[in-house]
C-alpha cells in the first residue's frame, strides 16, 4: 500500500508525458511536432514491500518548494521518449 | 514518505518498474486511437538514494528518508527491447516440462549456491551435466550431486502421479488367478519394476507397463477378508489400498 500523497509510477510517466507535441503556425503553413523528447526531474519515492516481498512503488515530483529543516530525499529520474507508432496488425 | 520504510530486492525493485512502465504502453494503444500524436518511453534512467545491506548472502536496499544523510546512489537504466530482440538473446524460461529449482524442495543452501553458478532449473542442471561438470567439485562439495539428482527424481515423479483407475480379478492361461490393476504412469523409470505385497507378503508381478500391472495371487491371497495391497513403482511413489479378493 503506497503513501495517499504518492501516486503509481505509471501515473507519473503518463503525466510527464502527455504533452501537446504538435505546433502549428497556420499564417506561414508550418507544422512542427516533438518526435523525441528527454525529461529529467527530481521525485520522491515511496517504495512499500508486501507480505510477499512484492514491491509497489509510489512516487511523487517534489511536492513542496520550502526548504524545511529535514529535506525529502530527492531521487531522479529521467525518461526518453520518442513518437508512439501504433504496431502493424499481428507484429 | 511512509512510515513503513522497508528493505527490498533489486530483482524485485525492477520487476516492479518494468511491470508499471509495460503498463503505461498497454495504455498507449488505447490512448493513440482519439490523440494520435503520443509518445512512448524509449529509456528510462532512475538514480535511487538508497542504504544497501548485506545479510551474507543477499544484498538488499531501502530508500532513503526525509533528513537521512549518507546514503549511496543506485542508477537503473532500463532501454527498450522488441520481442524478436528477447527471443534471440535470452533463454525461454517456465517451458512445460522445465522445473524450477525452488520447486523441488532442495534445502536453502543448496538452492543458493545453484542459482549463484546460474542454474535455476533443472533444464539448466540438465545443460551443465551435458558439458561434464562436476557439480559438486564446482561448489565446493556444497552441493550433494545424489541428493540433488534425487530430489529431481522426486519432484518429476510428482508431477506425473500413477492412478489406479480400477482393480479386477482373472485367470491366466493357466488358470492361475491373477490381480488386473489398471490405471495411468505406473512404471516410468525402466530401471525400477513394480514390486507389490498383498497383506505383507511379497506378490509376483507377471507382466507390467505403465496402464497396467497383473499381480499372480496365491490361494492364500484369497480370503473374504479386506486385504491390503501395496505396490512401488519406484523409490518415490507407493500406492497403498484396501480390496476384497
Amino acid at each position: 500500500m503506497i503513501d495517499e500523497a504518492f501516486i503509481s509510477f505509471r501515473e507519473i510517466v503518463d503525466k510527464l508525458l502527455d504533452i501537446p507535441g504538435d505546433f502549428t503556425d497556420e499564417e506561414n503553413g508550418v507544422h512542427s511536432y516533438i518526435y523525441e523528447i528527454e525529461i529529467g526531474t527530481p521525485i520522491e519515492l515511496d517504495v512499500s514491500v508486501d507480505e510477499n516481498g512484492k514491491v509497489t512503488i509510489g512516487s511523487i515530483p517534489p511536492m513542496y518548494r520550502v526548504a524545511t529543516s529535514f529535506l525529502p530525499s530527492y531521487h531522479s529520474v529521467t525518461i526518453k521518449a520518442e513518437k508512439y507508432i501504433a504496431p502493424e496488425h499481428g507484429e | 514518505m511512509a512510515n513503513d520504510n522497508k528493505y527490498w530486492n533489486l530483482e524485485d525493485f525492477v520487476d516492479s518498474l518494468v511491470v508499471e512502465l509495460d503498463k503505461t504502453r498497454e495504455t498507449l494503444a488505447i490512448k493513440a486511437i482519439n490523440k494520435p500524436l503520443t509518445y512512448t518511453v524509449k529509456d528510462l534512467a532512475i538514480d535511487l538514494n538508497i542504504f544497501p545491506t548485506f545479510d551474507g548472502d543477499t544484498i538488499r536496499f531501502i530508500t532513503a528518508q526525509p533528513g537521512q544523510q549518507g546514503a549511496s546512489k543506485v542508477n537503473i537504466q532500463l532501454g527498450s527491447i522488441t520481442d524478436q530482440q528477447v527471443r534471440a538473446t535470452t533463454k525461454i524460461s517456465g517451458l512445460k516440462n522445465d522445473t524450477k529449482i525452488d520447486d523441488i524442495g532442495v534445502d536453502e543452501k543448496t538452492r543458493n549456491k545453484l542459482r549463484k553458478m546460474g542454474v535455476n532449473s533443472v533444464d539448466d542442471l540438465q545443460q551443465v551435466e551435458k558439458r561434464q561438470v562436476d557439480i559438486q567439485r564446482a561448489s565446493d562439495n556444497e552441493i550433494d550431486y545424489k541428493t540433488l539428482a534425487n530430489q529431481i527424481q522426486k519432484s518429476r515423479r510428482n508431477m506425473t502421479p500413477p492412478k489406479v483407475n480400477g482393480v479386477s480379478l482373472s485367470l491366466d492361461d493357466n488358470k492361475r488367478p491373477y490381480l488386473h490393476v489398471k490405471g495411468e504412469n505406473f512404471t516410468l523409470d525402466p530401471r525400477y519394476p513394480p514390486v507389490t505385497v498383498i497383506n505383507n507378503q511379497l506378490a509376483e508381478v507377471m507382466e507390467f507397463n505403465t496402464h497396467e500391472v497383473k499381480i499372480l495371487l496365491d490361494r492364500q491371497h484369497i480370503t473374504q477378508n479386506e486385504s491390503e495391497l501395496i505396490m512401488t513403482f519406484d523409490p518415490y511413489t507407493l500406492v497403498k489400498m484396501n480390496i476384497r479378493i
